[in-house]
């Protein structure tokens, strides 16, 4: 379960992303945050996954407060989350495999379950004839799609993605969506966030949020 | 847990990313681990001097002032009765001054105006084979009888390299410290550049959720690695080197020992202790 409580993070400059913002998103929820550009959506996807700290108020992933974890906590913490990140964040040096792999490696899995399981992952999000390509030479719907594959290839108990469908066109975006929601539907917590709401059909939690705050829900 | 794929996969994409910066690393180290490799033969080969007996067949005391003819028949039949002397011959300085012109030449302007007063009066003394290894003890004694100024013999090569142990171990010491010094730095250089290169894709693993075992093995295991290599590759050329001044020059042959896996095993034991210290340092800034 995932606890925020009046969050507010004014950045350095004084700009406010969110302001008092409080949701209580339960275990296996899938919650749907929408919101214009500048909405605060990303920045209260970064405070739920510990990159960022509220200036105030609090948040709860699991009974642990990111802001307030140590180190090791949090890693720990991460290891059992999954981040579709809106800029990929992917390693561009590496291939699209080596991208995946990495999280299962950080796991301690075994060598063969890593390349059966990451082979599965890329062919879902139709990657798998790309695996040995650089992320660097891949196009922007690509990228994405790694991004996202390497978000689920742990089977994560909470999955954040930040615009997860923003470059792809309609027909893959469809397919990542319906991955995603097949990914709830087997238990996982999934936070979405998007400026607009095509394809976002399965959601059982709304959020608007807009200039920082929840404008319903 | 060590992440062995993750670090294999490190390696060799450094190998193909880098090869000239790594090479470079490498001989860096390797020129390093010689420097040191040598430093500790060097002074190994003085301190197992030290302990040899020095050998001598002959030697010569030096008589202080002008003592009487008495005084010389005292101190040579004092000499002579000390064991292992087998003959004692008194060289009067004018007799020394003719043999220092045979030796160095009669125009040799050292000597040419140089008067017989100038030099001490001496005794030749000939030791007895058999007590040859003695030389240094007897030097002692005769040198402790009243009116003997300075004994003196041909120590030798190791008698010398004995005699100038405590210098060769002191400068030893300063240029192994300042080698190893080096070796710390072109750690921590090396592996600071190699952190900054890596900057992004470290933050990536960090968001990921990797620990600081994951993220720096990598650079553990390839600056221990170029380290160990650098320095077994020092030890090979210092032993290539010994042994060749072994072979050519006849006279080092009974003098310099092989250099050995003791030698080789103090050189690893400096370099990977502070090739890690190297790493702590890059990775704690």
């Amino acid at each position: 379960m995932i606890t925020i409580d009046n969050a507010t993070k004014v950045y350095d400059g004084g700009v406010t992303a969110l302001s008092g913002v409080s949701l209580r998103i339960e275990k296996g929820a899938c919650c749907l945050i929408q919101g214009p550009s500048g909405a605060g959506k990303t920045t209260l996807l970064n405070l739920i996954y510990g990159i960022e700290r509220p200036s105030s108020g609090s948040v709860e992933v699991a009974g642990i407060n990111p802001a307030l974890a140590s180190r090791a906590t949090l890693q720990g913490l991460r290891r059992h989350m999954g981040f579709a990140f809106q800029d990929f964040r992917l390693v561009e040096g590496w291939s699209a495999y080596e991208n995946v792999a990495v999280v299962l490696e950080l796991a301690g899995k075994p060598r063969s379950y890593v390349r059966t399981r990451v082979w599965k992952v890329l062919e879902w999000v139709g990657l798998q004839h790309r695996m040995h390509e650089r992320a660097s030479d891949l196009s922007g719907g690509e990228r994405q799609r790694l991004a996202l594959a390497r978000a689920l290839v742990h089977t994560p108990e909470i999955m954040l993605a930040d615009e997860p469908a923003a470059s792809m066109d309609g027909e893959t975006a469809r397919l990542v969506m319906g991955l995603i929601f097949r990914m709830h539907k087997r238990g996982m917590t999934v936070i979405i966030a998007s400026h607009g709401m095509d394809f976002m059909t399965e959601g059982t939690m709304f959020v608007r949020l807009n200039h920082g705050m929840v404008e319903g829900s | 847990m060590v992440p062995i794929p993750y670090i294999a996969r490190y390696l060799r994409r450094s190998l193909i990313m880098r090869p000239w910066a790594i090479l470079m690393t490498l001989l860096a180290f390797s020129l390093v681990g010689t420097l040191l490799a040598l430093t500790v033969y060097v002074v190994d080969l003085a301190r197992t001097a030290s302990l040899m007996p020095v050998s001598a067949g002959s030697m010569m005391a030096y008589l202080a002032g002008r003592p009487s003819a008495e005084a010389v028949e005292r101190l040579k039949k004092d000499i002579g009765s000390l064991p292992g002397i087998e003959r004692v011959v008194f060289i009067p300085r004018g007799e020394g001054l003719v043999r220092l012109r045979r030796w160095l030449g009669d125009d040799n302007p050292l000597v040419a105006d140089l008067e017989a007063e100038a030099l001490p009066d001496a005794f030749e003394v000939r030791v007895d084979p058999s007590h040859a290894d003695d030389a240094q003890a007897l030097a002692e004694r005769i040198g402790h009888l009243p009116e003997i100024d300075d004994v003196r013999y041909n120590q030798g090569l190791m008698g010398h390299l004995a005699g100038s142990y405590r210098g060769i171990r002191t400068a030893g010491t300063v240029l192994a410290g300042a080698l190893v010094l080096c070796l710390g730095l072109i750690v921590f250089l090396s592996l600071r550049v190699s952190l900054q290169g890596r900057r992004h894709e470290l933050e990536i693993l960090a968001l990921l959720g990797a620990g600081r075992l994951f993220l720096h093995a990598p650079h553990i295991v390839e600056a221990l690695g170029l380290c160990c290599i650098g320095a077994i590759v020092g030890c090979l050329l210092a032993g290539y080197s010994v042994e060749a001044l072994r072979a050519h020059i006849s006279l080092l042959n009974g003098v310099m020992g092989a250099f050995s896996l003791w030698h080789a095993g103090v050189v690893l034991g400096v370099c990977v202790p502070l090739s890690l210290t190297g790493v702590a340092l890059a990775l704690r800034r």
